[in-house]
């Protein structure tokens, strides 16, 4: 069976409260929606904490699940919803925005990362960790989580237009964020 | 930041935000198609194609490079799962009692069928209180500040709404932020009224959207 069919058939099972389902499903799209989360939130203990609220909640509202779009894209959106929510009760908390905690995570780096950053792909790297989470965001969906335009308006709530938008933006910031590191890439 | 929910893109400025899932192979037939004829004119745009190749390269090595989360996680969501069972929803367990119900009836012996009515009517009565059982728990729900200036006209879009019973107010008040949305009225039959701002194309659609796959909301009708 294909993947998304035997997923889709996994989410029926889940609906009628089959809590082997939701572990197979869970042992299937983990890593996917952890990483999403991690890449969001940038906290391993808080994208754990988020994991398991995702798949709690896909246990709850299974049989609110309409098959209108893919159970990955489903997932990501929940775990979206909850991933903005944690980082806004952080940025209530501590102050800090998620464009002040960029800057953080770039001096983590070990000397090794930092040699590392001499090449091409290591410094695009580290410009999309600086892109704003947002843009960061739909990096992710459509180059990781292979997500179509349609699909990516689901998982972020906005019409598909703003999506495309978006990733405009998202692409020329880091163009610019390039630059300023030496690499011109003639566009745009 | 741009409001980027609000600006048009150029052609080929939208051919460009277009590459990204070319690449991918996850644009639909027609947009594939418009942006091969536009590199066609344009070749120079066609290069630009090495450009969302790298992105893609280095954005799946960085989401890769995140180690899988530990065994620990599976343990924690059947614990989760065992401290919060699963209530059935109501249409599942009205299904249930009228197969058993179907069932009893197919062995009763013909002069004990009169009770069946009688039967019948207390499930139209089970039905009906377990209905205003919910709304009564959304009429429980946390109340909200509705949004001020009823009497002018406002740009935007109105829907009605029901929220889960397990929605946290936190939850609802998220989702209300994300979606620029507020509450302006209710709960009416268990519905609330959201008013939402923006009057772009696709953003009522994409509100709807959004709100359904929220795993909050329970009914979306339209608020006119």
């Amino acid at each position: 069976m294909h993947a998304q069919a035997e997923e889709r058939a996994l989410m029926t099972a889940i609906a009628s409260g089959d809590a082997r389902a939701l572990e197979r499903l869970f042992a299937r799209t983990e890593t996917r929606v952890f990483r999403f989360l991690m890449r969001v939130v940038r906290n391993e203990a808080i994208a754990e904490e988020l994991l398991n609220e995702v798949f709690l909640t896909v246990w709850k509202n299974a049989h609110r699940y309409e098959g209108r779009s893919e159970p990955v894209t489903w997932m990501l959106s929940i775990a979206h919803n909850k991933a903005i929510s944690a980082m806004r009760k952080r940025t209530e908390v501590t102050g800090l925005t998620d464009e002040a905690t960029t800057g953080l995570a770039a001096e983590d780096d070990t000397p090794d990362i930092a040699a590392q950053k001499q090449d091409k792909a290591a410094k695009i790297k580290a410009c999309i960790a600086e892109l704003s989470a947002e843009h960061r965001t739909v990096l992710d969906l459509v180059y990781y989580q292979e997500q179509s335009v349609a699909e990516a308006a689901e998982v972020l709530g906005i019409p598909e237009a703003t999506v495309k938008t978006r990733m405009f933006y998202a692409r020329k910031k880091l163009s610019e964020l390039l630059l300023v590191r030496g690499i011109d890439r003639g566009w745009p | 930041m741009r409001d980027e929910g609000q600006e048009r893109l150029s052609e080929r400025d939208e051919i460009e935000a277009l590459l990204p899932w070319y690449v991918t192979g996850k644009l639909d037939a027609a947009s594939r198609a418009r942006v091969e004829r536009y590199m066609e004119a344009h070749p120079e745009v066609k290069a630009h194609l090495a450009l969302a190749h790298e992105e893609a390269d280095v954005t799946v090595a960085s989401n890769e490079a995140i180690s899988a989360p530990g065994p620990q996680t599976l343990d924690r969501l059947r614990a989760s799962i065992a401290a919060s069972p699963r209530r059935k929803p109501l249409g599942a367990l009205l299904t249930e009692f009228s197969d058993r119900f179907a069932d009893w009836v197919a062995d009763l012996a013909p002069p004990r069928l009169a009770l069946a009515g009688a039967a019948a009517a207390l499930l139209i009565l089970i039905q009906a209180a377990a209905i205003g059982t919910l709304v009564l728990e959304r009429g429980a729900a946390p109340s909200y500040q509705t949004a001020a200036g009823d009497e002018t006209p406002q740009e935007g879009f109105e829907l009605l709404v029901q929220f889960s019973q397990d929605a946290t107010a936190g939850e609802i008040t998220d989702l209300l932020k994300r979606l620029d949305g507020s509450i302006t009225g209710g709960p009416k039959a268990g519905l609330f009224r959201l008013r939402f701002a923006g009057a772009e194309e696709g953003h009522e659609e994409a509100a709807i959207t959004a709100l359904k796959q929220s795993g909050i909301v329970t009914t979306v009708l339209p608020g006119r």
